[in-house]
């Protein structure tokens, strides 16, 4: 299969859905099926700015990337603007202003989707937010090819999907790939046939994620041995909560004073603000944006991950915590709760409840078995659901379907040869 | 149309061949060209499936070196656990891909290392679920236990009973030659059919029979199924053996090995029990039902969907409880007597017809969901039986009476609500304006008659379609009543003819 992957951002640029398309694109090559990503050159969404090469081999994907308009201040206040009275009128004439504010904006995108697309079998959007997936959905209507979309939607913010414009391509895709089961209800009761949507979720690499000796993990980030450590796993931004953790923190802190809370991610105003706020709150220790090695000795260090976000499309943080068998404290929004299980691998707490963030704390705290058993099985959810090539799987057989949906022939047959020797490799054991 | 069944291997006896069988039988019925891939060769199959099943390999399937394969509309996969045959469903570009799980045993219950690797296997397997287009599965139990472990949507998960043939399993007298040759004169009986995995704890069932004997002594237990087949079911045979010598019943407990047929030996039993752990179905729940004999299972799986109101349950891994529901039934005769009217009547859910209606239903749907694509046309000559030409004609039928009512619903097609709008700030009332009075030249003398006249024929369509179900029914009623009058007349002929002969006969004498 010839499969075209066009996204807002791709590695090396981080976050949740970046990494969740270079997961993908990089398993799908390895299993024999050829693999473009179309992409813009920036590591940054806040600015857009183009620092990455235009073209790149990296573990079998070929990735093109294209220069976008710089997102500036003025950008910024246009999508603001946009937004702002898009929601008061609910004029489309607005949605040309989301469209730019948002980006990237890549002309050079759209011409090498006009010319190249239609080599391809299919073409998968990662993303509906940004305004490459409109301009993909448009080439791809134009010249009749299969689409596929994962959008990615944060259900409890619906200023960033609810354009009309947004609603056309999710409608208008051959299949919409949910991450969550609620974010698969959502869509179906918002009109898209239950036949075209499909639940997928984002993997890891669990291979990624070893589990450390939890000691020499607390030595090396300055931690006491004995400390009942919270991590906060994330962009340091207002809907990831926080506000909320640092609230139940300073209230626990005086009643347990084995608390230590270490806060990971890049900084943010919203962040420094915090930090001026509870200025000499001690057992606290941030880090900016780290190297991937300390995130996993935080990871491994900590007793608990409390992550209570308001605006999560997955979650992928909650499956690293997992991964290293530690349980998580999430908010109760729709998509989080499709992952965790209450009482089960983790805690959920109602949105922005400082108070029962703390109460979950302290059961955690109190019954020392009680938190691996947790992390044992959330690891054990991971293992059968979550991990890269269970993904993989279940997008390998949207893309099949859609193509039958389609009447397409695939262009070029899947790596003949190499399916043929995986074919009788297993007919040799079988007969074995 | 062209369908291929693909699975590891196809013997008549067990559930899943059984279920493919008929299902060839099926698709033949209704005019479809049918090919059954397995891995290992067919064992006892009737020689029309035997025509039709080809020995493959996965290389073969994916070398496109099966001219039906690679051009079959519709590929029903059935997984009683993962099996190489299983890969090809990651390369189908066309058609309509259906995934038929028949559930795997936890590799935690099968209470052997023996078949672990393969048992993993079957479970990590699942996941080629999504290669599928939708899902058919036995029992409500499958369906969650799928849906939960894949992350399928179980909106695409169809439950469609496995069907047991009615006509062979119904209730009977005890034979004399096998009670006679297992000694079972006055004795009660307990059975069990099923092969002796460690999911069915027999030896909970041996416990139980001790317990029994102490309020009813003169209770056997019958364990019919394949012992040898495998070193797991060795090792359950014998530490349930050396179970039963601990308490000083073995005497009481017959194996009898695999046998066939089965409702004989369904028949010598007072009493069906199961105390297994894991079941995805239980055919054999419903073959005792259907030979009059009361059941008793546990509290798992699939088998308390089975068995409904018709049977008693009890509280899987405990022997104390089976062994009271087992002796309720055996000393309360009016107990017995409701759940063998219960279960006769919970049996005709599960028939070949009730089969057959469900998978009908299922196919066209999936079908019509891939309608432009796929062809429907009958591949086969309808073979010359009026029970397959009724069959073929009752689904045109019901196809066409969908279509009409298809085509009625959408046949209008003019859009009377619409109204022109227009949100542009300031110059929308403009725009409005322009747009109602500088197109109504074109609008009323031709655009609005054309729509109309289009409307009226759509409606036509429909109608002439809905006429034609009609018409359809009544000439193969018509049909079928010419060939009984022509039968009749035959034999009037023959009848005369044979006269004739007679009087010629005499006539020379």
């Amino acid at each position: 299969m010839r499969v075209l992957h066009v996204t807002h951002q791709y590695r090396p640029a981080i976050g949740g859905s970046e990494l969740h398309i270079t997961n993908l694109s990089e398993e799908l090559a390895r299993r024999g099926h050829r693999v473009t990503v179309f992409t813009s050159r920036a590591r940054d969404y806040r600015t857009w700015r183009s620092e990455l090469p235009k073209v790149e081999n990296m573990d079998g994907v070929l990735i093109h990337r294209y220069r976008s308009l710089v997102r500036g201040a003025l950008t910024w206040r246009i999508l603001d603007y946009g937004y702002r009275n898009y929601r008061r009128t609910q004029s489309r004439c607005y949605e040309p202003l989301v469209f730019l504010g948002n980006g990237p904006v890549c002309p050079g995108l759209f011409w090498a989707l006009l010319r190249k697309a239609a080599n391809h079998d299919l073409v998968h959007i990662n993303n509906l937010h940004y305004a490459h997936a409109a301009t993909a959905y448009l080439v791809a209507k134009w010249q009749g090819l299969p689409l596929v979309i994962t959008p990615h939607i944060h259900m409890e913010q619906p200023m960033t999907y609810d354009i009309d414009y947004m609603w056309t391509v999710l409608r208008g895709a051959d299949h919409v790939v949910a991450d969550t089961r609620s974010e698969r209800q959502f869509l179906i009761g918002a009109g898209l046939d239950h036949q075209r949507t499909t639940t997928a979720g984002v993997g890891i690499h669990i291979d990624a994620f070893p589990s450390l000796d939890q000691q020499a993990c607390r030595q090396e980030l300055g931690l006491p041995i004995d400390a009942f450590v919270l991590l906060f796993l994330g962009r340091k931004t207002e809907y990831k909560g926080l506000d909320l953790v640092l609230e139940a923190f300073s209230a626990l802190l005086p009643h347990h004073p084995q608390l230590h809370l270490v806060a990971v991610g890049p900084e943010t105003t919203h962040s420094r603000a915090l930090w001026s706020r509870y200025d000499g709150l001690p057992h606290l220790i941030s880090l900016d944006r780290v190297p991937d090695e300390k995130r996993l000795l935080a990871l491994n260090a900590c007793d608990c991950l409390v992550m209570p976000s308001s605006g999560e499309a997955f979650g992928i943080v909650y499956l690293e915590a997992w991964a290293v068998g530690k349980p998580v404290i999430g908010a109760c929004t729709r998509a989080v709760s499709s992952l965790v299980a209450d009482g089960q691998d983790g805690y959920l707490v109602p949105s922005g409840s400082a108070s029962q963030l703390a109460d979950r704390i302290v059961r955690l705290l109190e019954d020392p078995a009680l938190g691996p058993q947790m992390g044992k099985s959330g690891q054990k959810k991971l293992r059968n659901r979550y991990t890269v090539p269970k993904i993989v799987d279940i997008v390998e057989g949207i893309y099949l379907r859609v193509l039958r949906r389609n009447g397409h022939r695939t262009k070029q047959e899947p790596r003949a040869g190499k399916a043929n020797r995986q074919a009788r490799s297993i007919d040799r054991r079988e007969a074995r | 149309m062209r369908v291929s069944l693909i699975n590891l291997n196809l013997v008549a006896e067990d559930a899943i061949g059984q279920c493919i069988i008929n299902q060839t039988h099926f698709f033949h019925c209704r005019g479809d060209a049918v090919r059954i891939y397995v891995l290992h060769p067919p064992r006892n199959v009737p020689a029309d499936i035997a025509d039709v099943a080809r020995v493959v390999t996965l290389g073969d399937l994916i070398s496109r070196q099966q001219e039906h394969f690679i051009l079959s509309d519709l590929y029903i996969y059935h997984y009683p656990g993962r099996h190489a045959l299983m890969e090809s469903i990651r390369g189908i570009d066309r058609g309509v891909v259906i995934f038929y799980y028949h559930n795997v045993t936890p590799p935690n219950l099968w209470g052997s290392d023996a078949d672990r690797e393969v048992l993993m296997r079957g479970i990590e397997g699942k996941a080629l679920v999504h290669y599928a287009d939708l899902c058919i599965t036995d029992s409500p139990f499958n369906k969650r236990d799928l849906a939960e472990e894949t992350g399928y949507a179980p909106d695409r998960i169809y439950v469609l009973p496995l069907a047991v043939p009615l006509d062979q399993f119904t209730p009977a007298g005890k034979d004399p030659e096998l009670v006679r040759r297992f000694n079972l004169e006055g004795q009660q009986v307990l059975s069990f059919v099923g092969r002796m995995a460690g999911n069915k704890r027999i030896d909970l069932l041996v416990e139980a029979l001790a317990r029994i004997k102490e309020k009813v002594p003169n209770t056997k237990l019958l364990l019919v199924g394949d012992d040898q087949g495998s070193p797991a079911y060795r090792q359950v045979v014998a530490s349930a053996r050396a179970r039963a010598q601990e308490l000083g019943i073995d005497k009481d407990v017959i194996w009898t090995g695999s046998q066939y047929p089965v409702p004989p030996y369904l028949r010598l039993a007072d009493v069906y029990v199961t105390a297994s752990l894991h079941e995805g179905f239980g055919v054999p729940l419903i073959e005792a039902m259907a030979c009059g004999v009361p059941v008793v299972a546990s509290r798992a799986g699939a088998m308390p969907w089975v068995v409904g109101e018709a049977g008693l349950l009890f509280e899987p891994g405990q022997s104390e409880d089976l062994a009271a529901q087992v002796q309720m039934v055996l000393q309360d005769a009016s107990l017995r007597q409701t759940l063998v009217e219960r279960g006769l009547e919970r049996v005709q859910d599960f028939g070949l017809v009730q089969h057959e209606a469900g998978l009908a239903e299922i196919v066209d749907s999936a079908m019509i969901y891939a309608l432009p694509r796929v062809s429907l046309e009958p591949m086969t000559e309808t073979q010359d039986q009026p029970a397959a030409r009724q069959t073929q004609t009752a689904r045109s039928e019901t196809m066409l009476t969908f279509l009409a009512t298809e085509i009625a619903g959408q046949s209008d097609i003019a859009l009377r609500d619409y109204q022109v709008r227009s949100r542009a700030p300031l110059a929308g009332p403009l725009i409005v304006w322009a747009r109602r009075n500088m197109t109504s030249h074109l609008r009323e003398p031709y655009l609005d008659p054309m729509i109309e006249k289009q409307v009226d024929i759509n409606r036509q369509v429909a109608e002439w379609m809905r006429r034609a179900a009609i018409l359809l029914s009544d000439s193969a009623q018509r049909q079928i009543e010419l060939e009984s009058q022509v039968k009749a007349l035959e034999v009037q002929v023959e009848a005369i003819a044979g006269r004739l002969d007679e009087a010629g006969a005499r006539k020379e004498q």
